[in-house]
């Protein structure tokens, strides 16, 4: 068991989100069985006022979940210097199993409260909620998520060992690692070339507006950029060429630029995905979130390859 | 942004039952934030002081207790390769019967010119040359407190076994800066020094080693267990390791108590806030009347929510700022640094890091709002005709 002051303050508003919406979900549960909009009963009333109640409670909990994750991302580089081994929060989150579950969960789940939100948006603009059911389903899926993940921090925290050695982002992601292979058993210049192709087809499909193109390239984007970052780009932002680490971009010594970086490129992703999802399910048109998507891809692709020009151009050559 | 100024006009409408709250909950802030400062602050000024202490440090243990060290090791650490410099540590406790107090005594070689650097920065004007005619010491204001108090003001006679006293003439009192570490200590010439603590010619506290290329720190540690495989080493991210977990174990235990008292209040904010007046109802029902939405009313009052916690937040946190950092000897160093050795004399080192600052806001603000949450709904879908019959 590990223990400190952030760990405390992180747990507690994890666990006071995790209250409100085990008190929401009786508001969520009655709306989704006994909603029925052309009843003129007391009961219907009672039930578009409860929408409210639950729509004020996501606004919160997304605001707050959105705030607390670069406070999580430090939280984990800072408990690295107790665990023997660990030099970044990599060794961190490999210290046990659940560890990679919770990053991924924690992704997943901004995206599908983002996508609520908007669809809460587009359904407070029509007259007669017509998209209720599909926004408390979703939000039953959020509930699940939520909870889920509650459990899952409370296995991962409680089960750190601050004994066992774990180990550091160069023996996870380093030359002698063999652990992550690169996918479809390509080479990183392979990963180069597939990464800034997919960037032209997003940008070709944004103008042409193929949707679910776009939204298919984006997700392929995102898997694309983690490899590229770790094993390509990382290495110029470090100046080091043994050093890949998708996590310690995040540090001081570097500028936090991994907020940046991270932040652009899931932020892409998810109004991509939000997009898609929210134009399938409502009459809108969404054209505004693919361009917020594109923007966000191509700040990441810039700030990335801006890394290497100007390693090359100070020193001459590439890593 | 006009609900903001909408909610801060009906906040001072209704002063005398905010202002309450406000106290309240300015004065959790308050006692939360001096915790965390203290904690912060005096963190900081350890890894400062951490920052000059040798790179490894070798002790010799006799049943887990700490045990004179043989000083002949030293030359043959030297001959290491990778190692700068070792030299010979002493230091310890005496005890000063007549006042029941310990004193921190510290030895330091003058004549080694690294450690003579050390001593500078405490005392200004320091000249070796008249410092070790005779047997002298500088001592802590704290210290010098306690000596005045027994009409020890120009020397001090330290007892030491077998022998007459040992006359120790007071040469100066340290800069009141670096007090912190250094609150209940005298120091003075490492002989003298081990004549006080009784240690033998050729015995020392401990050995220190002074490794300038820190990669070579893993590697220099194999080679000191074949020459001395019983003694401790400690490295001095060991020591870095160590302190930290000290003082975010003691933060982290405060700060589970703090929120579970914090808890039991949440409840009072909650039945403040769903409690609303007469008139109260009525100003919604013709704010609704007028053509407010739900939303509308739930805007307001989270912004009236607002206000009010980031107000208390920002006072909570002046005030503990000035409160810890300009105040000497308060009550929040003693929960950290204990005992009542000698007379304190401590003021912190002001010290800001957004991370405390992070975890005021999470452990504040964000349960507070959250408790607002359902009063602001229950208050907004007040039938209005009802309301303003």
């Amino acid at each position: 068991m590990i223990f400190s002051k952030s760990l405390v303050a992180f747990l507690f508003v994890e666990g006071t989100i995790g209250l409100l919406f085990i008190f929401s979900f009786y508001f969520a549960y009655m709306i989704l069985t006994r909603w029925n909009f052309n009843s003129p009963s007391k009961l219907q009333y009672t039930l578009e006022k409860r929408d409210y109640f639950v729509s004020l409670i996501l606004y919160f909990a997304l605001t707050s979940k959105v705030i607390l994750l670069p406070f999580f991302i430090n939280l984990l580089n800072s408990l690295s210097e107790k665990l023997p081994g660990a030099m970044c929060a990599a060794g961190v989150v490999s210290a046990n199993e659940y560890g990679q579950i919770l990053l991924i969960l924690k992704v997943v789940i901004i995206f599908v409260s983002g996508t609520w939100l908007i669809l809460n948006a587009k359904d407070k603009l029509e007259v007669n909620l017509p998209y209720i059911k599909s926004r408390y389903y979703l939000y039953l899926a959020l509930f699940f998520l939520i909870i889920l993940e509650l459990f899952v921090e409370y296995l991962y925290f409680t089960n750190i060992s601050t004994e066992e050695v774990v180990l550091c982002c160069s023996a996870i992601y380093g030359a002698n690692s063999g652990g992550l292979t690169l996918p479809l058993g390509l080479d990183i210049v392979g990963i180069l070339y597939l990464f800034y192709a997919t960037w032209v087809l997003l940008f070709l499909t944004y103008i042409k507006k193929y949707w679910f193109i776009n939204t298919a390239a984006n997700i392929m984007y995102l898997v694309l950029s983690f490899y590229a970052l770790t094993y390509f780009f990382s290495t110029y932002v470090y100046e080091l060429p043994t050093h890949k680490c998708p996590y310690c971009l995040f540090q001081k010594e570097y500028h936090y630029i991994g907020y940046l970086l991270w932040g652009s490129l899931i932020g892409g992703s998810f109004y991509a995905i939000a997009g898609l999802v929210v134009s399938k399910l409502t009459r809108f048109k969404t054209d505004y979130l693919y361009r917020n998507s594109l923007v966000l891809d191509t700040i990441f692709i810039l700030v990335c390859t801006l890394y290497v020009v100007a390693y090359y151009l100070k020193n001459g050559v590439f890593l | 942004m006009n609900f903001f100024k909408f909610a801060s006009l009906t906040l001072i409408r209704n002063l005398s039952k905010n202002i309450v709250i406000f106290i309240f909950f300015t004065l959790f802030i308050f006692i939360a934030s001096s915790f965390i400062f203290t904690s912060s602050s005096l963190q900081n000024s350890l890894d400062a002081e951490l920052k000059g202490q040798p790179d490894i440090i070798i002790q010799h243990k006799k049943a887990s207790r700490n045990h004179p060290i043989d000083n002949s090791i030293v030359d043959e650490i030297n001959e290491i390769p990778g190692v700068e410099k070792a030299y010979e540590r002493v230091f310890g406790y005496y005890f000063f019967d007549t006042a029941n107090r310990y004193i921190n005594v510290i030895g330091i070689d003058f004549l080694d010119e690294d450690q003579e650097k050390q001593i500078k920065h405490l005392y200004e004007n320091f000249d070796l040359k008249v410092f070790m005619q005779k047997d002298n010491m500088l001592i802590s204001s704290a210290v010098k407190k306690l000596f005045e108090q027994y009409y020890y003001d120009k020397f001090f006679n330290f007892i030491v076994e077998d022998e007459e006293p040992k006359k120790v003439y007071i040469s100066g009192v340290f800069d009141k800066r670096v007090n912190l570490f250094l609150n209940d200590a005298v120091i003075m010439d490492i002989a003298i020094a081990k004549d006080i603590l009784g240690y033998e010619e050729n015995e020392a506290s401990e050995i220190g080693i002074v490794v300038p290329n820190k990669l070579e720190i893993d590697n220099i540690v194999q080679k000191l267990l074949v020459i001395t495989p019983t003694s401790k080493i400690i490295t001095k991210n060991n020591m870095y390791k160590y302190s930290h977990e000290l003082y975010d174990y003691k933060g982290g235990i405060f700060l589970s108590l703090f929120i579970t008292s914090f808890l039991g209040f949440l409840v009072i904010f909650y039945s403040q806030a769903s409690s609303i007046s007469g008139p109260g109802k009525k100003q919604i029902g013709i704010l609704r009347a007028i053509g407010w939405s739900i939303n509308d009313i739930i805007k307001w009052k989270m912004s009236e929510a607002m206000i009010v916690s980031f107000v208390s937040f920002l006072s909570g946190i002046l005030l503990s700022y000035f409160y810890i950092f300009l105040f000497k000897n308060n009550i929040f160093v003693s929960i950290f640094l204990g005992s009542d050795n000698v007379y304190k004399d401590i003021s912190l080192e002001p010290f800001f890091d957004i991370n405390s600052f992070a975890i005021l806001f999470f452990i504040t603000i964000v349960p507070y709002l959250a408790s607002t949450l359902h009063p602001a709904w229950k208050s907004s879908i007040a039938d209005p005709t009802e309301a303003v019959k």
